[in-house]
């Protein structure tokens, strides 16, 4: 799976996740100003775990890789890797 | 298994939450007079001007008589829904004006205002202009969680303030009025119910640890301790909890451990051996982007979190037994699930309901509710044209467990209310609890510190 392959599973669970119109997330969309709180941020991990085959809960994420959804497709392809 | 059971178009079928909240509030009535209500704050650098406020009331009134709207059963159905009044006649949304000589007054009778008891049952709002001597003054609104939850209570005040800025079509237009029973959706409705069914069986297999309820089977008044953090300490905790959730934005276990640690540190009987702590909890389920059209009823469900009481009291060893009860919750859907089988309850009526809800866990419903709100549903910073110094809830405190421990959000800081019912605790033990809840949300920031220090 490539960083673009995850990069658009990302962007499609977001914009599921808060009932955006398809094209509103993009790569470089900052995600904090989304407004996602904690329990879709799970939900979030929760959907991309069982689709990337990932323990992100275990691994975990830093802040950095939250910026954009580039950033954590990115990380989340480095945590794949390990 | 899809069919469809007829029902009339253009109606306010209440939800599975809504409805529990419908039973939450014949409890209520039944055991302490009050009802499922909740009660907003807001501290005001100065003083509206009161008829500007009355007729912005007075306005909404007129122009979503869903406010004087009470639950019905459509009869082809058996599902409950908000009946509407065509026109709110003569009825209006009451706004009491009294004088208080200092913040302490205040806040007594605004304690008073929503533990009033026997209030009609179709009033679902009630204001409460308090003018303070030195020329600050407090609103407090008295909501019923039949109608509005948190964040709605808080929208609608802001529908206040746009209604006298001209806005009130363009806002009220926006609201949503009817909602489908989703008397189609059965498969999902039963299959939430047994995930739902295996986790409390899971849950029930060990007594939960909480308080003694008073002996009388009737209940007092609720009390309140507050405390708030500072714009400083609350990005501080923010970043203990991404720290304790693996650097992900996530705020509620850390702060459920610590609720846990507080009320450890504040009871310190130990708990008998094979118990749990359990915390209810609620999850949003509100929709990004339409906080005019969710402004009314419940859009919220709940998560039950549970910390063994042989959890060491350390707030690392806690934060990680909620993380990981609130991370398997997430994982089996529990909030969803939850809201899909309370639809199925609909069908009895609400004294049964309760009846079943309350038999959970041999009546120990939970340790303690609590709520941790990280967004707000208002977000400007006056009201009526003056500066708002605060903004904060203090719920009712219902029984069992008769606590209930709320953080909120305004202003990029967190205030804490502690609701107790009286009996349950006295004043000096909600003190400490609270002074413990408030040292622990900044500890772990020195623990860590600390720890960098030491090496």
């Amino acid at each position: 799976m490539t960083v673009d392959d995850i990069q658009q599973i990302l962007i499609n669970e977001i914009q599921t996740l808060l009932a955006l119109k398809p094209g509103s997330v993009t790569a470089e969309t900052a995600l904090p100003t989304l407004g996602i709180d904690s329990l879709k941020f799970v939900s979030l991990v929760l959907a991309i775990e069982k689709q990337c085959n990932v323990h992100l809960m275990k691994k975990g994420l830093k802040p950095a890789d939250m910026a954009t959804a580039l950033a954590m497709a990115t990380a989340i392809h480095a945590r794949q890797a390990e | 298994m899809r069919f469809s059971l007829p029902y009339r178009r253009g109606r306010r079928y209440l939800s599975g939450i809504d409805w529990s909240m419908a039973g939450l509030h014949y409890h209520a009535r039944q055991t302490s007079h009050t009802g499922s209500y909740s009660l907003v704050v807001m501290e005001l650098n100065g003083l509206p001007d009161a008829a500007v406020f009355r007729d912005a009331l007075n306005q909404i009134s007129a122009r979503l008589p869903m406010v004087h709207g009470w639950t019905k059963r459509d009869f082809r159905n058996l599902a409950p829904y908000w009946h509407i009044p065509k026109s709110p006649g003569r009825a209006n949304i009451p706004l009491t004006i009294v004088d208080a000589s200092d913040d302490a007054t205040a806040d007594r009778l605004l304690s008073d205002h929503v533990n009033a008891t026997n209030r009609p049952d179709r009033e679902h709002l009630n204001f409460l202009l308090v003018r303070i001597a030195d020329g600050t003054s407090r609103i407090g609104v008295v909501f019923d969680h039949r109608m509005l939850d948190a964040i709605g209570a808080e929208t609608f005040l802001r529908l206040i303030d746009l209604t006298v800025s001209g806005q009130l079509e363009e806002y009220a237009s926006k609201v949503k009025q009817e909602e489908p029973p989703h008397l189609d959706v059965w498969e999902k409705q039963f299959a939430g119910g047994k995930t739902v069914f295996r986790r409390m069986k899971m849950i029930g297999q060990r007594d939960v640890c909480a308080m003694a309820m008073p002996p009388a089977g009737r209940f007092g008044r609720v009390h309140f301790a507050h405390e708030h953090l500072t714009t400083a300490e609350t990005t501080h905790f923010l970043e203990t909890a991404s720290e304790e959730c693996g650097g992900m934005p996530i705020v509620l276990p850390s702060a459920a451990a610590r609720a846990v640690y507080a009320m450890r540190a504040a009871v310190p009987n130990p708990p008998l051996p094979g118990t749990q702590h359990t915390l209810f909890t609620t999850a949003s389920m509100r929709t990004n982007d339409q906080q005019w059209e969710q402004l009314f009823f419940n859009h919220f469900s709940f998560l039950l979190l549970t910390v063994g009481t042989e959890v060491p009291q350390s707030l690392p060893d806690l934060a990680t037994a909620t993380r990981d009860s609130f991370f398997d919750q997430m994982k089996e859907q529990i909030p969803q699930s939850l809201a899909d089988a309370a639809a199925l309850s609909r069908v009895s009526p609400r004294w049964l309901n309760q009846r079943f809800n309350y038999s959970m866990f041999k009546g120990r419903v939970c340790s303690l509710y609590f709520a941790c709100l990280r967004d707000g549903g208002y977000k400007t910073d006056t009201f009526l044209g003056v500066p708002i110094a605060n903004l904060y809830h203090k719920p009712l405190a219902f029984g069992p467990p008769g606590l209930n421990l709320c953080m909120t959000t305004f202003g990029g800081r967190f205030n804490l209310v502690l609701s107790y019912l009286e009996g349950v605790m006295n004043d000096t033990t909600a003190a400490t609890l609270m002074r413990t809840f408030k040292a622990a949300l900044l500890r772990q920031d020195v623990e860590r510190h600390d720890a960098k220090n030491a090496k």
